[in-house]
């Protein structure tokens, strides 16, 4: 979106949703969502095959669309 | 589960923030904002996707909504704490013919499975082969044993034939068959036979001889009935010093037989028998420490790593699983001389056990510190390492080490916060 606005605000707008995710904050931005950190915990599952593994905690940033 | 507990950021206090950085006031900035927010929302509706460096890229949806995939740079950076986990096998499949599959180690259980398989099917390895040749050596040996006794009929025809005016008056057999019926006067030519009993031959020679003795029949009768007794009982004295020597070199071989060969002859009897085999208990902790996944990325700290003992099972040969471990008794004694637990000193790391990680630093030295303070509190604690995807370094810290993820589960109970509810199970490595 470079041609349609200034690119640094684009920059620092990136910037600040970057920094503000990794001490995973939620942030609302009107008209656009948002964004925030899940958290995932560990827990067992039971694979097709019968295996039972253990999955990793993970922690992902899921965009909520603003209607 | 979403992190409802931890900042929050507004449209507001988002644009004193831009404004900041901007330099400039909040209705420039937010000015600012709102074109950005129009312009990618509108790049998104018209191509589909949009871009944005450093930050991700928005799609639309078939719902007509936007979704958000971050950049895998900043992807990684907010799941620091877990990068590079894989997923641990806790049990294995339940019918897997095949041994840790996607996993680390091999598996006692399945492995367990498959000998008894192999053995069933006869696709053998080498040392089931091994086991298995004394099973069938026995029966392969005998038949040789046998042969000289199985010949010997056709040896002994002769000197039953012996005297050589017989020979001339053979006939062919179907002539004598109608005169057979006088077997029982053949019988002391046979005396010699109770002499085999000993080498368990004689039902065999019993039943070929019935087959050779119409062959002598009646010229030998007729001799023996004109008088010639003589030369019978000579004929029987005969056979029976020519037998003599044969059932004596027999007894000889099967004793010399069973004196060299009589340890593995009662392992074969042993293994022939199937129970004996499923019955074998297998320990259930080296099944879950032997099926974790081959790309685990953790790897524990070096120094602990390099003086710690070898885990439980580390080097336990099949004949140990057979004659020690499957006692319950010596298993339960020996976990309690491991030192698992939530507590107590760390004095050796487990290579396979689990433990609970509560902390995952960047800071090598932080990690430190949190260990110590753990270990202050009475905990066992470990500390080391871990390579993320990026190539950067995280420390972990841990507390306690368990037999099972089961265990592991259930000293996070007795956790106080936050490790209670902000923590998962590794297995160390």
């Amino acid at each position: 979106v470079n041609h349609m606005t200034d690119k640094n605000t684009e920059r620092e707008i990136a910037t600040i949703l970057a920094a503000q995710l990794k001490k995973h904050a939620r942030i609302q931005i009107n008209g656009l969502g948002t964004f925030s950190v899940e958290h995932k915990k560990q827990e067992q599952l039971q694979e097709n095959d019968g295996r039972v593994v253990m999955k990793p905690p993970t922690d992902v940033i899921v965009f909520t669309h603003e209607k | 589960m979403k992190n409802e507990g931890l900042m929050k950021l507004n449209h507001d206090e988002f644009v004193a923030l831009l404004a900041v950085a901007l330099e400039s006031d909040e209705k420039e900035a937010s000015g600012a904002l709102s074109a950005w927010v129009d312009a990618v929302t509108r790049e998104t509706e018209e191509k589909g996707f949009c871009a944005v460096e450093g930050l991700g890229a928005f799609r639309r949806a078939d719902d007509g909504l936007m979704e958000f995939q971050p950049d895998d740079v900043l992807a990684l950076e907010v799941n620091y704490k877990f990068a590079g986990l894989r997923p641990i096998e806790v049990s294995p499949p339940a019918s897997s013919p095949t041994l840790g599959a996607g996993g680390e180690e091999e598996e006692p259980g399945v492995e367990a499975g498959k000998s008894e398989q192999e053995i069933e099917s006869g696709a053998e390895d080498v040392e089931h082969r091994e086991d298995e040749e004394p099973v069938f050596e026995p029966d392969e040996v005998e038949p040789d044993e046998v042969e000289p006794d199985e010949v010997e009929p056709d040896e002994v025809e002769p000197d039953e034939v012996e005297p050589d005016e017989v020979e001339p008056e053979w006939k062919p057999e179907p002539e004598f068959e109608p005169e057979i019926e006088p077997e029982p006067e053949y019988e002391p030519d046979t005396e010699p036979e109770p002499e085999l009993a000993g080498s368990g031959m004689e039902d065999e020679e019993t039943s070929s001889r019935s087959f050779t003795l119409p062959k002598l029949s009646l010229s030998q009768k007729l001799k023996a009935r004109s008088g010639a007794s003589k030369n019978r009982r000579r004929s029987a004295t005969d056979r029976l010093a020519w037998l003599i020597p044969v059932a004596a070199i027999l007894i000889v071989a099967v004793l010399l037989y069973f004196h060299f060969d009589g340890q593995r002859l009662s392992r074969t009897h042993i293994d022939d028998r199937p129970i004996a085999r499923q019955e074998v208990p297998v320990p259930a902790p080296r099944d879950d420490r032997e099926q974790e996944p081959a790309g685990q990325e953790f790897v524990p700290s070096p120094d602990p790593v390099e003086d710690v003992a070898p885990p439980p099972d580390a080097g336990r040969e099949p004949e140990m699983v057979n004659n020690v471990a499957a006692d319950p008794a010596d298993e339960v004694i020996r976990d309690l001389a491991l030192p698992y637990g939530l507590k107590g000193p760390e004095d050796e790391v487990l290579i396979g056990a689990y433990t609970i990680v509560v902390h995952s630093l960047r800071n090598e030295r932080k990690s430190e510190i949190e260990k110590q303070r753990l270990e202050n509190q009475g905990f066992k604690a470990t500390q080391w390492s871990a390579v993320l995807p990026n190539g950067n370094a995280t420390y972990r810290v841990g507390i306690g080490q368990f037999k099972t993820v089961s265990d592991a589960e259930r000293a996070i109970e007795d956790l106080p916060e936050p490790f209670r509810s902000n923590n998962f199970i590794i297995r160390i490595r």
